[in-house]
């Protein structure tokens, strides 16, 4: 496919109304807009009614780092006729880090990166929001994780305890 | 450093985690955080995340993996102090290249044996008569209560020497040998009623059951029956022997054994008999060796599909029929641990295949015998229905062992660090 430099533009309009211009390409990482463009492809304007326009800034930022990463290592593929290994690795390995620094953000915002990236259905950031989400858990006990998500503890004691009496061994090693 | 500005929380956004996440999402969430404990862990933050996370990610979809095999650590005789297991072969896709990779997480079942595989646990026993169910790959354990703790009449433990059992007739058994089979019910986070079952050498009138929760091993007698291979279906146990007699085990109903005698399936006994669960069917297969007059061993496989399982009530005559091909299933066939896969999901996979572990004894260098085991592969076909496999040849791999491999199937996903 060649690449043309007077690429499509679509308009997303959050829930608050907000209008984000983006190009094609962009908006094609959302596999449910990618949907959309394939059924109909003259649509230029769509409404996201699930989204913020905080959140769609930072899931558009997202697909903007990782369409220039792939564009930028599918140029140097194409320069030097195949990729160079240690090259790649840094690419790689720089857009982990963007990741990281991306992933620095409340369990707010991370809760609704999660909803939005699943209902736009972004595979990437669904899997590095989820993979984040799972980082916050590991090693805490109900009480702490309660505490991190700004949980309520809604179980009665006596719930809790039946629970806990169906899975002894679950518990047996951290209390 | 926060580089994405927002609002400050509110009391509703408080209310986020615990009611705006899909069931689905809060499972993968589940799943990627470690181990089946973690999950239930999970289960006890909130109401909402309780009924999101009843159904368990761990539930390993055996039509829809391909097992591994759990080899033991080879070389040594009686086992080496090291983990038991120290080694999954991947599957099955390149069989030139057999590659081992160790399981960590089985650290601390340094000396012990594997006795089981159910459900993608394991079952392993101590030396010093310790039962745990482990799972291979998230590391959880589950205390069984030793083997020691049975009435002394049935089983008395001699740790002092060489650890071995003395059964109530007076038979001494060593402790490597003592258990014959033992199977796991159900899925230990799926299923809060999961249940243990065990068979004892040398114990053919007795066997012994442990369900979730309980402090001490039940005793359960029944008729004389020689356990073969054992699985778990329709909520209770089916059990057959080389005769291919077929028992069920109801423990849910307090009827201890029904006993169901097919007819003869083959005209000489099998060497080896396992049952394997195929969508709600049971498959029976039987494997025999015929002793030819050369040096190599000539067997064969036929697999029969045993019918009306369903409704048990009632049933004294039950009927088996032998089928030709496996409908695109490939059975990877091991007492108390087989495993049916549907092929289509697996294209690499050839359809109406048996694998199976196997295992003999070769005459070493020094004149002492020399154990091996090893994975051989055979072919059911309409047309060549007793096709022979050479048992000098294993088609994956050979080991010097003299304890079981088991098949495992596991949580392939919580396999990804």
């Amino acid at each position: 496919m060649a690449r043309s430099s007077t690429e499509n533009m679509i308009t997303l309009m959050s829930s608050d109304g907000e209008e984000f211009m983006v190009t094609e390409k962009v908006a094609r990482e959302c596999t449910t807009i990618r949907n959309m463009l394939e059924d109909d492809c003259v649509i230029t304007n769509i409404p996201l009614p699930n989204v913020t326009s905080d959140i769609l800034s930072m899931v558009i930022e997202y697909c903007m780092e990782h369409v220039a990463a792939a564009e930028k290592a599918a140029a140097e593929t194409a320069e030097k006729g195949s990729s160079s290994a240690p090259a790649a690795a840094k690419a790689n390995k720089d857009l982990e880090e963007w990741d990281k620094a991306f992933m620095n953000v409340d369990v707010y915002t991370l809760c609704d990166l999660i909803l939005a990236a699943n209902y736009l259905n972004v595979s990437g950031l669904l899997d590095l929001t989820i993979q984040t989400a799972a980082n916050l858990i590991k090693g805490k006990s109900p009480e702490q994780i309660r505490k991190t998500f700004h949980i309520q503890n809604d179980l009665s004691l006596e719930e809790e305890e039946k629970i806990r009496s169906q899975t002894p061994w679950a518990f047996e090693k951290s209390e | 450093m926060n580089q994405h500005p927002h609002e400050p929380p509110t009391a509703e956004q408080g209310l986020r985690w615990a009611n705006d996440l899909p069931p689905e999402i809060l499972s993968i969430i589940a799943a990627k955080s470690g181990s089946a404990a973690r999950y239930v862990t999970l289960r006890l933050v909130c109401k909402r995340w309780h009924q999101s996370l009843s159904m368990p990610p761990f539930l390993p979809l055996p039509s829809r993996q391909v097992p591994f095999l759990l080899v033991p650590p080879h070389g040594s005789d009686p086992p080496a102090p090291c983990p038991i297991g120290y080694a999954f072969p991947l599957p099955f896709s390149a069989p030139s290249q057999t590659t081992f990779f160790p399981l960590p997480q089985l650290q601390e079942t340094l000396g012990c044996i594997c006795v089981g595989s159910s459900h993608g646990w394991l079952i392993s026993l101590s030396r010093d008569s310790a039962l745990s169910l482990i799972n291979p790959v998230t590391a959880d354990s589950i205390h069984l209560p030793h083997l020691s703790s049975m009435d002394n009449t049935v089983l008395s433990f001699d740790k002092d020497s060489f650890p071995e059992y003395r059964l109530g007739n007076g038979i001494r058994v060593s402790w490597f040998s003592i258990v014959h089979r033992a199977v796991l019910s159900s899925h230990p986070v799926q299923d809060p009623g999961f249940t243990v079952l065990l068979f004892l050498s040398g114990l053919t009138e007795c066997c012994f059951t442990w369900r979730n929760t309980c402090t001490r091993w039940h005793q359960h007698l029944h008729m004389p029956f020689l356990v073969e291979d054992v699985v778990f279906l329709n909520g209770a146990f089916a059990a057959i022997d080389l005769s291919t007699n077929l028992a069920i085990f109801d423990f849910r109903n307090l009827k201890t054994v029904l006993m169901i005698t097919l007819q003869p399936l083959l005209e000489v006994m099998p060497k080896e008999a396992f049952l394997v669960e195929s969508a709600g069917d049971l498959l029976l297969v039987l494997k025999w060796v015929n002793y030819g007059h050369s040096m190599i061993h000539k067997g064969a496989i036929k697999v029969f599909l045993i019918f009306s399982l369903e409704n048990l009530d009632g049933v004294v005559e039950l009927g088996a029929i032998e089928i030709g091909p496996l409908k695109n299933c490939v059975l990877f066939v091991g007492h108390g641990s087989s495993v049916c896969v549907k092929v289509d999901r697996f294209p690499w996979l050839a359809a109406d295949t048996v694998y199976f572990t196997h295992f003999y004894t070769l005459p070493g260098k020094d004149g002492e015998v020399v154990h091996h085991g090893g994975v051989y592969k055979f072919t059911v076909s309409s047309k060549a229905p007793s096709r022979a496999f050479a048992v000098g040849t294993p088609w994956y791999f050979a080991l010097w062992s003299w304890l079981k491999f088991y098949w495992v199937t596991p949580n392939l996903n919580s396999l990804n660090p």
